[in-house]
């Protein structure tokens, strides 16, 4: 697996250069996504043994040289680790806020065979003691170790509180996450919709640039659009098919 | 989230939503690939509502030799929702004549928006109603305009008898929902004329019914391909049919020019049919003197205006006693042509407001709701009693699937602020919506609550707020309209900053076009970090790109010191490297433009003197001449005094100058400046323990060496002295 950036000449096609590899010989990389710090560029890459890794670049000028940041397993109690998991595949996605002022946080979601592993976390940056720590899970007591397939974290232009979606094995579900932690560090969540999946396996679910439409594609070969009418109340609003 | 608004009827809830009736709608998407596909699609938002899917063929078909040419995939665009307002103004370039054409007065209307109440603040004191809905019907009236030209297309000098109906451009529904809008709710001084103003309305746009149901505009239509044909029109139907019809919506210009087409006026006739004749004419004459409670009438329209109330009463009653004399007049019994008289009688039943007569003449509801404000209750008013009226003449013509225009009307009528934003939002989209909100709370207090409350279940935005923002996404859609959504998005209090920011990310900024407007949309709302944003974006892109200069250009534009430091350190190694070389003089031109500015970033300006000292060093090499190594000398004492040079790169100087320092022929340099360099190299020595301290990369030895050679020429220059 690896990664590159673009290189292009005027009036001539985009080429693409190799700029850096990540990942071993025996781990595959399932997903790779980067965070949207201006000063700072991060790179969040998850593994198939349930590794997921965070690399930064030190030199805004010097693509190829990538630091590790920090390595996490996908759980909420940081002392707690397990040994190898295999996962089939993992979601990050960055909080789509730029403003530095933020702390940076992405959310996670796995497939794998550890149940603890699985289900998704809000991670965010501790910049005094300069380390990741899980401040929220999104997931109900008793769907915590189902099988996430696809995250997404909604861009937010002022709401007072954050908005995702998690895709599991179940159901889409979609999330309101406090912007501000409460007394314990932690930020309350709360499931606001949940959509049974029947069969169909969701594989990649991506927010409009305002966070009001929520698209997403899956096993049954359409793509489904989902909003919130004026009551908050999230349905199915589209179905696309695909046609000659 | 508009678009969503489903019917109302629960008035307990703002919309009443219940899951299983909404089924969301499939659409189809065209890729136009062989099958088979696989269903692996994958999906990427762009700009606005523009959704990009990708559809692959699958992998087993695409190897086969036929199947060479083919493509293995598609990404087709989908923009989502504005669409209907598309179907309604079909032609993309008129549609965006008029997207255009309404920035200026709904920017025009905030502006003034604001300024009443900034005023109002400044003099404790509500704004004044009076005012604001003045302003709102010249809003009104100029978006009006936008949307196409009503009325009365220019008549012919000479007019062809047979053509009863001037059938214009085809109105736009649009037009006829803004108009409507605008008659109940912008225009505040005529709000007694109401019915008047709506026949008027029927007139221009009762064509457009004629999709869905029968109307009488159609019935004329046909009426008139039929008259080419007709030789004596008493004799038929539909020439009854089409003047009472006419006559019943009050289109009195077109039912006089029947009239006189019947065969008593031709001049052979006129003798033997002289009653049948006078009776024609005088129906003619009282249905062109029909008094009408409006202040004018425009070019060949027929009636009497009456200003007053009073005096249309008494112009009302003369008028009708004059038809009951005439409907009871002896010549009707010497009018010997039937069907004439049956249908001339009809005609004065239909005035006189007969209720059956006019349900036959009128084909819709709204046909007939128009008849009775004509002929049966001319002072109806109030929107309680209008919308009574409405339903008793649903009842009457009651029609299974309403037409858009009539929901919005029921809407109106009923006073119901949600159903009328529903149909806005549903019939005719965002545009529609985004505009005429500000119709709709224009001195309505409950519908100002409804629309600009704030809500947690929209994220703490109103209704109108977000009904902005999605017709602001729309807009950003489009390569050719992004640049207008800021001015919709900067009249949402909430959001809309939120949003601009990230339209403005989303924007391909090194196409330099773009990033002009950009940096110039970002200079007219403040938006100084998004703009410096974008330069650090465009000048990394050019920097990487090889167009160092350009590069170098729109960093120091964004002011980023953290990349120019790096770009300096990236030159100052090569100006130390390579200033023998022949590719120097490429750099020179770099250095040129960062040593050029007065207050550079970063102390660029520093690479300009090393630049000029690493010149009079190279002339010192190469040849041993003892006053261009006083010269380098006196540069480096300059160079090093001077405060731009940044204290990482004194080391290296001096390392540089080691030549100098030890110089054959007697020190160049005074008691004075060997101590000042000594300091400068005690001080760089101390900042290697810093933790921002930068590896120059010199070799180990560089520090003692140096040092070994100041106190060399200082001891030297201390005898001399």
């Amino acid at each position: 697996m690896f990664f590159s950036t673009l290189s292009t000449l005027d009036s001539e096609p985009v080429q693409w250069k190799q700029c850096k590899t990540f990942g071993g010989s025996m781990d595959q990389v399932l997903d790779a996504q980067f965070g949207n710090s201006h000063s700072s560029l991060k790179l969040t890459v998850a593994y198939s043994n349930g590794i997921v890794k965070v690399y930064e670049i030190l030199d805004p000028m010097d693509l190829k040289n990538w630091q590790l940041q920090a390595e996490l397993q996908n759980v909420t109690d940081s002392v707690t680790k397990f040994g190898k998991a295999s996962c089939l595949s993992a979601s990050i996605s960055w909080n789509p806020q730029r403003s530095d002022t933020f702390p940076a946080s992405f959310l996670l979601g796995l497939n794998s065979d550890t149940p603890q592993l699985n289900s998704p976390k809000v991670w965010e940056f501790d910049q005094d003691h300069q380390r990741w720590l899980p401040v929220a899970e999104l997931a109900d007591h008793d769907d915590k170790g189902d099988q996430v397939y696809a995250v997404a974290w909604a861009p937010n232009i002022g709401r007072p509180y954050e908005l995702m979606s998690v895709a599991t094995l179940k159901s889409i579900s979609i999330w309101q996450m406090a912007s501000d932690p409460d007394i314990d560090g932690r930020l309350s969540v709360e499931k606001v919709a949940t959509f049974p999946c029947h069969n169909n396996q969701v594989w990649q679910m991506e927010w409009d640039m305002s966070g009001m439409t929520l698209a997403t594609t899956g096993s049954d070969g359409r793509v489904k659009l989902w909003q919130s009418n004026l009551n908050g109340v999230w349905h199915e609003q589209a179905i696309i098919e695909p046609t000659t | 989230m508009p678009g969503l608004l489903t019917g109302s009827g629960d008035s307990s809830s703002l919309v009443p939503f219940s899951p299983e009736l909404n089924t969301p709608a499939v659409y189809p998407l065209h890729h136009g690939l062989k099958h088979p596909i696989t269903p692996r699609l994958s999906i990427s938002w762009s700009s606005g509502n523009s959704l990009r899917v990708s559809v692959f063929r699958s992998p087993e078909t695409t190897n086969t030799i036929d199947d060479e040419v083919e493509v293995g995939g598609k990404v087709v665009e989908l923009k989502l929702s504005g669409e209907d307002v598309h179907s309604e103004v079909n032609d993309a370039v008129r549609w965006r004549r008029i997207v255009y054409g309404s920035v200026s007065p709904f920017a025009h209307l905030q502006n003034k928006k604001n300024a009443m109440a900034a005023l109002s603040e400044l003099r404790h004191s509500a704004p004044s109603q009076v005012e604001w809905s003045k302003y709102v019907l010249e809003y009104s009236k100029e978006i009006n305009s936008l949307l196409g030209n009503r009325k009365s297309s220019p008549s012919s000098l000479i007019e062809d008898p047979k053509t009863v109906l001037k059938i214009d451009e085809e109105p736009s529904s649009l037009k006829a929902a803004w108009e409507l809008l605008e008659i109940f709710y912008a225009n505040k001084q005529s709000q007694s004329w109401i019915p008047e103003q709506l026949v008027d309305w029927l007139t221009d746009y009762d064509s457009l019914f004629s999709g869905q149901v029968p109307t009488v505009h159609l019935r004329l239509v046909e009426f008139q391909a039929q008259l080419i044909t007709l030789q004596t029109v008493e004799n038929v139907a539909a020439y009854w049919q089409a003047i009472s019809s006419a006559l019943s919506v009050g289109w009195l210009d077109i039912v006089v020019k029947l009239l006189r087409l019947h065969g008593s006026y031709q001049l052979n006739q006129l003798g033997s049919r002289e009653t049948e004749n006078g009776l024609v004419e005088a129906v003619a004459v009282l249905i062109s003197k029909m008094p009408r409670m409006r202040v004018d009438l425009p070019d060949g329209k027929l009636g009497e205006c009456c200003y007053n109330k009073s005096d249309f009463m008494k112009a009302w009653e003369k008028w009708r006693a004059q038809i009951t004399k005439l409907d009871c007049s002896a010549y009707w019994l010497q009018c010997s042509h039937n069907q004439t008289k049956e249908n001339l009688k009809n005609l004065l039943q239909i005035m006189l407001g007969n209720i059956n007569t006019l349900t036959n003449a009128t084909c819709h509801w709204v046909e007939l709701y128009i008849a009775h404000f004509l002929y049966i209750r001319p002072f109806t008013s109030g929107l309680e009693s209008m919308h009574v009226l409405a339903q008793k003449c649903i009842q009457l013509k009651p029609i299974s699937t309403p037409h858009k225009l009539m929901s919005l009307i029921i809407g109106i009528l009923g006073e119901n602020t949600e159903v009328i934003l529903a149909e806005c939002s549903k019939s005719f989209g965002p545009w529609m919506i985004a505009h005429a909100t500000e119709l709709l709370t224009a001195g309505n207090i409950q519908a100002e609550i409804l629309l600009k409350e704030e809500r947690h279940n929209l994220g703490g935005i109103s209704i109108e707020e977000s009904h902005r923002l999605v017709y602001a996404q729309v807009l950003s859609s489009h390569a050719l309209t992004w640049q207008i959504a800021p001015i919709y998005l900067i009249s949402c209090m909430k959001h809309g900053v939120g949003l601009l920011e990230i339209l403005l990310y989303k924007q391909p900024v090194y196409h330099s076009q773009v990033l002009l407007k950009n940096i110039e949309i970002c200079r007219l709302y403040d938006l100084d970090s998004v703009s410096a944003n974008a330069m650090k974006i465009v000048g990394m892109h050019h920097w990487k790109h090889g167009r160092k200069g350009s590069g170098i250009f729109w960093l120091q534009q964004a002011r980023d010191e953290v990349r120019l430091n790096r770009i300096a350190q990236k030159l100052f190694d090569f100006v130390g490297k390579s200033i023998s070389d022949e590719s120097f003089e490429q750099w020179e031109g770099l250095i040129e433009l960062m040593g050029t500015e007065s207050r550079t970033v970063g102390g660029l300006e520093f690479l300009h003197k090393y630049r000029d000292f690493k010149k009079s060093l190279q002339q010192v090499q190469d040849g041993v001449v003892t006053d261009a190594a006083r010269k380098a000398g006196e540069s480096l004492i300059s160079i090093m005094k001077n405060p731009s040079t940044p204290q990482r790169f004194w080391l290296p100087l001096l390392y540089d100058s080691l030549k100098l320092l030890t110089w054959q022929e007697g020190p160049l340099l005074n008691v004075s400046q060997c101590n000042l360099l000594l300091n400068k190299l005690q001080e760089s020595s101390v900042a290697k323990l810093r933790p921002d301290f930068v590896e120059v990369g010199l070799p180990p030895h560089a520090l003692s060496s140096v040092r070994a050679a100041l106190a060399t020429n200082l001891g030297r220059a201390i005898l001399e002295e």
